[in-house]
């Protein structure tokens, strides 16, 4: 099991610390405006009840200068609140979000499938639904989309951003210290949205360049007899149609980028966590596990289930 | 041979009875009751579609809903709830009232005000054929429905263009309907009723409907252009041919974020007319609350993009929008300032219609400051398309409009039926729905901040507080439910067993109250003189009157 990050309040970057304050500023600044509003309306309940045979009161009309004084209140409250928010913003997102052009080569880029996330880092290396990250390093992402909107948002991370087809975005991923946060779609995508997760994965620089540099080699040839088994069935039935495994002749873009799914943390973006059994009980029947994903149910018999997870598990 | 003019008969010269009545009269009154139990029927439906989203959402990994199906039912819920509930509730409350409260005998063309009802009426059953002929299914892209997603091949089934053509009919419906109060409140007035006497629930109609007039056709016309798309290949919205899903979002929101306000702006109207007749005092600030009722109209049409704060815009744009959104909220606050300022020093009458509007000011307040986070663009970024989004919303379109619908029911079912509401009955549903109501939404502010997004049929456990808080929020639905159960008995019991009302119970002062009730067919048989803003107060506490041309003559006269 994987310790992922999830504690609301507790800032992991810059861009999030930057949100988190405004946020608790301008809740502060409603919780005070409501308490105003509240206060008054029990004191008025309290005070201004009819009392049986009692005429009407004076008719009271207006009094421009309170009016004066509650349009003025709001305007500078929010006056405060905008200026902080002009001043805030370079900080929490890059100087363009849109563009089809941009200064900046960007570290990765994130697209976004129905219901899967490609990851692309600069040095060409693959993977899918996991990303990782130096600590302490602002990452420049590029976003796009491969079919729908979908929105990429690392909660603990910042602020989030859609990817939209045609429009290439970019966001800043940081995260000061090494952990595991959680990432979501979180544009509504269609049947699978829910389960559209993917992971962020911070780690000390060299354990980062070791990963990418890891994840840039070719898949490793089959060793055990089931995984062999696995490999030939792989070419056999359609699997390398939709999948990619870099080293051999799957080139198939439809689905994920298999080269190295066996040392992914979870499978099926988020559904399941990667073991062996968690694998076979995908092979068994993928849309079983996750209604409504476009990978059908091949019917594989059990010792074919067994050979084709022997083989994924063993692409670590 | 007869001319053109002699064929066509008089409204109301031909009088049908029983079921025929109903689908034959012209009568303001009986078009405005229409929309009213047509949108009561639907908010039954699309309330028990909130249901069974929250029993899947009660624990983690729960199976009762597939992923499509839920989809489903938030789309038909959301798209249900707005078009064909809250939009046509308060249309029904305008059609009923502002005749009466001007001192007109209808609506200035009751031909086109019957027509905006059935063709309105219409859709809603045209959006449910779905259920039997969609092919697969019901509408399952969202009540926003965006490009792509809506479109070919995405959700290729007949659903979404029952969804289409539903909204088309409904948009027809209330556009037309929004021209006839129009002309109604500019035309048909009674002698003496200026504008600036006009009762505030008809003023705030009258930015309303302009609101109608000029936002719905943009969505009618993105619905064209979608269907196009999926029907005809065409490419509005197609990126790879040239056309733009970020256009599609701007057409929508360029109607989506005036519809806002046409879902709350009646309602404020309603809350404006009862809260000053149950504190026995004058509206405080007429004139400051008419003003932002109109500043917000034209604000509305300059506030869109918010609701695009996630999707990659140029930076400038982001902060245009961030401070006019920001803006609205200074006329919003004149408005929560005149109720609030209106109790002051009043004697307040607590009946159950007054304890509703109470809970409307505390909880729209509520989420209209809620509404401030989301015109901050960093925190939008943050808190868009979480729970937070759904809790602000439902602040304000239930804890807001809802609420205000309920009070002026309460307030104006004497008016409409001759009969009280049972008010034993009627705070008990108070207490029911103020506690369920909030027991289902507040919790969802915090799901969203512990970062639960909307539209997912289910969540991971383990997730922090996750489960508990949605078990609460389920929970208080079905309380919330119970409520509307007593609402929908003491509606139906009242209308037999309620107490005689009289033509005045509250000792209202604007014109509806002058008449009988409920209304003869003609409306009045004597108008009093209009020479303020309380025609009736004026008449009965002369040493009080706000009289604002002092020399006109107190006499009753024909309308």
């Amino acid at each position: 099991m994987l310790a992922l990050v999830v504690s609301p309040f507790t800032y992991h970057s810059p861009q999030a610390q930057k949100i988190g304050t405004i946020f608790w500023w301008v809740v502060i600044q409603g919780l005070a405006i409501f308490v105003i509003v509240l206060a008054w309306t029990i004191y008025n309940l309290s005070k201004y009840r009819q009392r049986p045979g009692q005429g009407p009161p004076y008719q009271l009309r207006d009094i421009p200068k309170l009016e004066y004084f509650w349009i003025a209140l709001p305007i500078l409250s929010l006056a405060a609140i905008f200026t902080y928010e002009v001043r805030i913003m370079p900080d929490i997102a890059p100087p363009e979000g849109y563009g089809r052009r941009f200064p900046q080569k960007p570290d990765m880029t994130v697209t976004g499938h129905q219901w899967w996330w490609e990851v692309e880092y600069s040095n060409g290396a693959k993977a899918s639904d996991e990303i990782h990250i130096p600590a302490g390093r602002r990452m420049l992402v590029r976003l796009e989309s491969a079919d729908v909107i979908h929105d990429f948002w690392v909660e603990q991370l910042g602020p989030k951003m859609d990817t939209v087809p045609g429009y290439p975005s970019y966001i800043w991923l940081q995260a000061d210290s090494p952990g595991v946060y959680q990432g979501q779609c979180s544009e509504f995508c269609g049947a699978q949205h829910a389960w559209m997760l993917f992971l962020v994965v911070a780690e000390p620089r060299a354990k980062f360049e070791r990963y990418i540099d890891a994840l840039a080699e070719p898949a490793p040839p089959p060793q055990t007899d089931a995984a062999k088994k696995g490999f030939q069935l792989f070419f056999k039935m359609p699997c390398w149609r939709c999948h990619a495994i870099r080293g051999t002749g799957a080139k198939g873009t439809l689905g994920p980028d298999l080269t190295h799914v066996g040392s992914r943390y979870r499978l099926g973006s988020g559904i399941l966590y990667n073991t062996p059994e968690n694998m076979r009980l995908w092979m068994r029947d993928p849309p079983a596990v996750k209604p409504g994903i476009r990978m059908p149910n091949f019917h594989f018999s059990p010792d074919q289930v067994n050979e084709i997870a022997a083989y994924l598990e063993s692409l670590k | 041979m007869s001319t053109f003019t002699a064929a066509v008969p008089k409204p109301d010269s031909v009088k049908h009875h029983g079921l025929l009545h109903w689908f034959t009269t012209l009568d303001h009154k009986e078009i405005g009751k229409l929309y009213m139990v047509t949108s009561l029927f639907w908010f039954v439906v699309a309330g028990c579609l909130a249901l069974a989203m929250r029993v899947q959402l009660a624990r983690p990994n729960a199976p009762y809903l597939s992923p499509t199906t839920y989809n489903q039912t938030f789309t038909l819920h959301g798209t249900t709830m707005i078009f064909f509930v809250v939009v046509p509730v308060l249309l029904g409350f305008s059609v009923y009232f502002v005749p009466l409260m001007i001192g007109a005998r209808d609506m200035a063309f009751p031909r086109l005000n019957s027509l905006g009802y059935w063709v309105f009426a219409l859709g809603g059953f045209l959006l449910y054929m779905s259920y039997l002929f969609g092919g697969g299914g019901p509408p399952d892209a969202g009540w926003f429905s965006y490009a792509p997603l809506s479109d070919w091949p995405y959700s290729a089934a007949y659903g979404q263009d029952y969804w289409s053509l539903a909204l088309l009919l409904n948009g027809i419906g209330t556009t037309s309907t929004g021209i006839n109060l129009i002309v109604t409140i500019f035309k048909e007035r009674t002698i003496g009723m200026t504008l600036k006497r006009m009762p505030m629930f008809v003023w705030m109609v009258l930015v309303n409907a302009f609101l109608i007039v000029i936002s719905i056709p943009p969505l009618n016309a993105t619905i064209v252009m979608l269907e196009a798309d999926r029907r005809l290949n065409a490419h509005f919205f197609r990126d790879a041919f040239g056309g733009s899903p970020i256009l599609y979002q701007h057409y929508f929101w360029l109607f989506g974020h005036p519809e806002v306000y046409i879902m709350i702006l009646p309602a404020w109207g309603m809350i404006s007319e009862l809260v000053p007749v149950f504190s026995r005092k004058q509206l405080f600030g007429f004139v400051y609350v008419a003003a932002a009722s109109v500043a917000i109209g034209f604000l509305s049409y300059g506030v869109w993009v918010h609701h695009m704060f996630v999707t990659p815009l140029p930076r400038p744009m982001w902060l245009i929008f961030s401070a006019s959104s920001m803006l609205i909220a200074v006329p919003t606050g004149i408005k929560v300032f005149a109720w609030t300022a209106t109790m002051w020093r009043g004697t307040i009458r607590l009946t159950t219609s007054m304890y509703f509007a109470i809970a409307f000011v505390l909880q729209f307040t509520l989420g209209g400051l809620s509404g401030v986070m989301f015109g901050t663009v960093p925190i939008d970024w943050q808190l868009t398309d979480t729970y937070f989004v759904v809790a602000h919303f439902h602040y304000v379109l239930f804890g807001g409009t809802v609420f205000a619908v309920l009070a002026g029911l309460y307030y104006w079912y004497p008016k409409i039926t001759g009969k009280l509401l049972g008010e034993r009955l009627g705070m008990a549903q108070f207490w029911g729905t103020v506690i369920g109501f909030n027991m289902t939404f507040f919790v969802q502010h915090f799901l969203g901040i512990y970062g639960m997004r909307r539209r997912v049929y289910t969540y991971a456990p383990g997730m922090p507080y996750w489960a508990p808080l949605n078990m609460v929020s389920t929970i208080g639905a079905f309380i919330l439910a119970g409520s509307m159960l007593l609402l929908i008995i003491n509606i139906f019991r009242s209308r037999k067993h309620g107490a005689i009302a009289g033509d005045n119970p509250w000792d209202g002062w604007t014109l509806e109250w002058a008449t009988t009730s409920p209304p003869p067919e003609e409306n009045f048989k004597m108008v009093p003189p209009i020479t303020g803003r309380r025609p009736l107060w004026d008449y009965r506490h002369p040493e009080q009157a706000d009289d604002i041309n002092p020399g006109e003559a107190p006499i009753l006269r024909q309308p």
